[in-house]
């Protein structure tokens, strides 16, 4: 496991969440309030819908296919359909940079 | 009131009259917009995070499209014009604690349902909602004491804030589906049921939900928690005039029974044939809890309902026992879904479907084991019975198991009254509809047995006058 | 990994070559090309499209399969063939015998029903005809044997049976267990005419490594015709079958078994279907999965009983035995029943591990626990070999299976 840059802290605006191919992997990135960031996969545990182009509220990124929702931190579910949770990757962020810790 | 309608008396159908003379006490006009939506939000004073959450979805309403796929059923079928149905018609200014507060229009309309009887007879509490509101709330005072909240959704909104918004849209969020979206952006009236650790309601908690405007949406929305270890019964009855123009039914129930806790929640829906009935409801049953639906699908033109439980945490059992019965220009499209998350949870489904005259019913139903569910068991059994040529019926059930250590069955029937049933029947004496009747009721006793007996004998009439109607 | 919709594509020319080199009348060069146009104008199936959802064809490279070269090799392979019957390469059939191949070569299986199905019909190539004429009892089998050997095999197995013919089929599709990406698309039409006994056996043994076998087979029963279809799925990456039968024709009677046994990653993806539209019609189908490994299958099974079928009976059983942790099934035995006066209609479904009580009981024996598992396992598809069809080699058959029993991890 290493960190891998994806970007810089202006390629996510704050609130939002984008997706970044990492290795193989496809993950999404958080910007939850400028300051944290948080890395999950990019497939929801529920129908595999995209996460990446999900909506960021309280912590949480909801999935736009089916609305299961997810904590950012730990990939638990806060909201059905979803019952698995989501795995999470460790963010590093380095001045403007932005680092998730993948295989 | 207006005499029966003639399409009635041929159908049986009870409960066809409507209140001509009833008129609501807001401007209630059709069609769904965003002034709508912030309307009915104004009116019921919420609290800004609830106007946003209906506003929100409004917009996931308008993108997502109609149901498709397997769980899409036969709705494209059934065309429905959303701008012309009344989304919100207030039927009186605040709510009746008595039945002497509900105003006497609304109030001749239940006592004709004979809900004011049933209330006093046997049950613990009783909701009637007329049109968008619940007109009438009662909870028995000895419940109320013991920290039972049983209310109407918008008073638990107001008095149980911090717990609605703890659950609100975590089992059914908004965009599970369009008519999800649909109801969390219109809803109004609904039960909020509360029942603390360690208490249990002997006694069913009834609600009873009448349309009487034409043209009209029903959007009820229902929360239930039943903390640990707790026990409670919920009933709802549904009726509706019959109109020619179609109405909208699309409720959303959304319910969480904690560790040890049980929750039973019965439906006796009996809407007019001129109602679409589509519905969302869904439990999460977590350590050792009981959730058990029992689904009497009689009445409306076209209902889709699947009533799920997700078995999220060792222990827990879910159990759905599905009535349908469709009759001359009917389509029950009825089951449920179980999904096993947890080690050791179990599950039944029961599904009993009659059809006549032309009615179709269908079971379609989920049965899904994720990875790590171990020694899930579960045991699935549909059986279906044509009354008669034209009828149909139909049977999907899905089975998605993922997990090596479960023991899964499913088995379904289809079949015709048996001609030595009916032989031995007529033998001695019964003539063949009396006879079809008995064995009718023979082939749905093992869920009509699980009713309250005042509800049994309530659908075995119903069904009765439903075979009685048509003939030939 | 999804190429363009319509990509790859394939030459007018190559197509209008290969119906050159068999001398093939214009009327199927026309159909050819026809199939050449729609496989054009179509794409591969959304993956979350109903009958997709559970298979996954991401990891399939259309482009790929297409560019191997080594050639397939179709043998057709009688002992001894009663006079009047033909047993030959359907291109020459195709001008020799034009009629009959004018007239039911793709009457069952529609080259529009998917994109493999338009690319079969184009290209399919020798494959055979079977035309057993009335009255006739062909005894001994008949062996359809497909060999792949990297390059895409396009098959086509036309069987027309004659009023009152019996006629035994054994359809074999071998392979290397091949690196990349290989395609078996095959079609097989079944015309079993009044009173006709069809027996028809597939047995699907490719590599398991990067084979992917699509494959209709669809059967129309005329009154009192009998069929039994067998479908033995051993390998292949991924391996889908269509099993279909119309019974139209009333008393007809279908005997529908299925057996797939996997391991790796294998993925078996089977859909069935029981039409009934004529009276006192009756069908049974039995579907018996082992899955070892992480493999997988899904089984969509339908029982139609339409208005005008009355008095009919019909049942379809899926058992589904997970021997693995990873292994996953999803059998979906779907009714659709229109007419009133059914007979008698049912179906079961049923998945789990091998029973504990009788695994305890052979090794309490001093059997050892492989051993065990796998007799629990061959114990599990005896109801299924023991019903396949008379005249063919069954020790044979059960040889093969039980060499992969054998070999599970």
């Amino acid at each position: 496991m290493a960190f891998e840059k994806i970007g810089t802290k202006s390629d996510i605006p704050a609130g939002t969440v984008k997706v970044f191919e990492v290795n193989g992997r496809s993950l999404c990135v958080a910007n939850l309030d400028g300051a944290e960031f948080y890395a999950i996969d990019n497939l929801c545990t529920h129908d595999n819908g995209p996460l990446g182009e999900g909506t960021l509220a309280d912590g949480l990124v909801e999935c736009p296919r089916h609305g299961a929702r997810f904590d950012l931190k730990t990939g638990a579910v806060k909201a059905l359909p979803a019952v698995r949770p989501v795995r999470t990757y460790a963010v590093e962020v380095d001045g403007d940079d932005i680092a998730v810790e993948v295989e | 009131m207006t005499t029966q309608n003639a399409g009635d008396i041929v159908s049986g159908y009870k409960y066809g009259w409507n209140d001509p003379e009833f008129r609501p006490v807001n401007d209630a006009k059709k069609g769904l917009n965003k002034d709508v939506v912030s309307q009915i939000s104004a009116i019921k004073s919420e609290p800004q995070w609830m106007r946003d959450f209906r506003m929100k979805s409004l917009d996931l309403f308008e993108k997502k499209p109609m149901p498709k796929g397997f769980w899409g059923g036969n709705i494209e079928n059934y065309p429905l014009d959303f701008q012309d149905i009344y989304y919100y018609v207030k039927p009186m200014e605040g709510q009746g604690k008595t039945w002497e507060d509900v105003p006497e229009e609304i109030k001749r309309t239940f006592d004709k349902l004979g809900i004011p009887e049933a209330e006093r007879k046997f049950l613990a509490g009783v909701g009637a909602q007329y049109d968008s509101e619940v007109v009438y709330h009662k909870i028995r005072e000895d419940l109320e004491k013991l920290g039972v909240i049983f209310v109407d959704m918008d008073t638990g909104l107001r008095e149980h804030e911090d717990i609605v918004k703890q659950y609100f849209g975590t089992i059914v969020p908004p965009a599970d589906n369009k008519f999800a979206a649909l109801n969390s952006a219109v809803w109004s009236g609904g039960s909020f049921v509360y029942v603390p650790a360690g208490v249990k309601v002997d006694i069913p908690l009834q609600a009873y939900f009448r349309i009487n405007t034409e043209n009209m949406g029903q959007f009820e929305r229902t929360l239930i928690i039943a903390e640990e270890g707790s026990y409670v019964h919920y009933v709802e009855g549904c009726t509706a005039p019959t109109y020619s123009n179609d109405s909208l039914h699309s409720a959303v129930v959304e319910i969480i029974v904690k560790k040890g806790a049980r929750v039973r929640y019965t439906t006796i829906q009996n809407w007019s044939t001129n109602v679409y009935n589509l519905v969302t409801k869904r439990a999460a049953a977590y350590q050792d809890a009981v959730m058990e639906w029992v689904d009497g699908n009689l009445g409306s033109k076209i209902t889709m309902k699947y009533p799920s439980v997700y078995l999220m945490e060792p222990g827990a059992h879910g159990e759905i026992l599905s009535l349908a019965f469709a009759g001359p220009g009917q389509h029950q499209d009825a089951g449920g879904k179980i999904v096993h998350v947890a080690p050791n949870t179990t599950s039944t489904i029961i599904s009993k479907s009659i059809s006549k005259g032309g009615g179709r019913t269908s079971y379609r139903g989920l049965l899904k084991v994720y990875p790590g569910a171990e020694n899930a068991k579960s045991t699935v059994r549909c059986d279906a019975l044509l009354l008669d040529e034209a009828s149909r019926s139909d049977t999907y059930p899905v089975m998605e198991i993922d997990e090596e250590n479960v023991t899964i069955g499913h088995e379904a029937t289809v079949s015709k009254v048996g001609e030595e049933q009916l032989f031995y029947l007529q033998s001695r004496g019964i003539d063949e509809t009396e006879a079809t009747k008995m064995i009718v009721n023979g082939f749905v006793e093992p869920i009509v047995k699980e009713l309250p007996m005042e509800y049994a004998i309530e659908l075995n009439r119903l069904i009765e006058l439903q075979m009685e109607g048509s003939v030939g | 990994m999804t190429t363009s919709a319509n990509a790859p594509a394939i030459a007018e020319a190559t197509i209008r070559e290969l119906s050159q080199q068999h001398g093939e009348p214009v009327w199927l060069l026309e159909r050819r090309l026809a199939a050449l146009r729609a496989y054009d104008a179509m794409s591969m199936p959304d993956p979350m499209d109903e009958e997709w959802r559970r298979t996954d064809l991401s990891g399939f490279n259309l482009a790929e399969a297409l560019s191997h070269s080594e050639a397939a090799s179709i043998e057709r392979v009688a002992q001894s063939l009663p006079a009047g019957v033909t047993f030959g390469s359907l291109n020459e059939a195709a001008s020799k015998q034009s009629d009959l191949v004018q007239e039911h070569l793709h009457s069952l299986v529609k080259p529009t029903e998917w994109k493999l199905a338009a690319l079969q019909a184009a290209s399919w190539n020798d494959g055979a005809l079977i035309h057993v004429p009335r009255g006739v009892e062909v005894e001994l089998p008949l062996r359809y044997l497909v060999k792949q050997n990297g390059a895409p095999v396009f098959s086509h197995l036309l069987i027309v049976a004659e009023a009152n013919s019996s006629v035994t089929v054994v359809h074999e599709t071998t392979g290397q267990s091949a690196e990349g990406y290989s395609l078996v698309n095959g079609a097989v039409e079944i015309i079993a005419r009044p009173d006709s006994r069809v027996r028809y056996v597939d047995l699907q043994g490719l590599g398991e490594g990067g084979a992917y076998n699509f494959s209709t087979v669809r059967a129309h029963l005329e009154q009192g015709a009998e069929l039994s279809a067998s479908i033995i799925g051993l390998g292949a990456r991924l391996s889908r079958t269509k099993l279909e039968v119309s019974l139209e024709g009333e008393g007809s009677h279908a005997e529908l078994l299925g057996l797939a046994l996997g391991d790796g990653k294998q993925h078996f993806d089977y859909v069935t279907l029981q039409d009934h539209t004529g009276p006192r019609t009756s069908s049974n189908l039995l579907f018996k999965a082992a899955l070892d490994g992480a493999s997988s299958m899904v089984w969509n099974g339908i029982i139609r009983i339409q208005k005008g079928a009355s008095a009919s009976q019909a049942n379809q059983t899926s058992r589904n035995l997970l021997l693995s942790d990873k292994a996953k099934a999803a059998p979906i035995p779907v009714l659709e029943i229109e007419a009133h006066d059914v007979l008698q209609c049912s179906h079961g479904a049923s998945a789990g591990p091998l029973d504990e009580e009788q695994r305890f009981y052979l090794e309490s024996r001093g059997i050892p626990p492989e051993v065990a598992e796998q007799l629990l396992v061959e114990a599990f598809f005896r109801e299924v070999i023991d019903r396949l069809p008379e005249g063919i080699d069954k020790d044979a058959l059960a040889e093969r299976i039980l060499a992969k029993i054998g070999a599970l991890a």
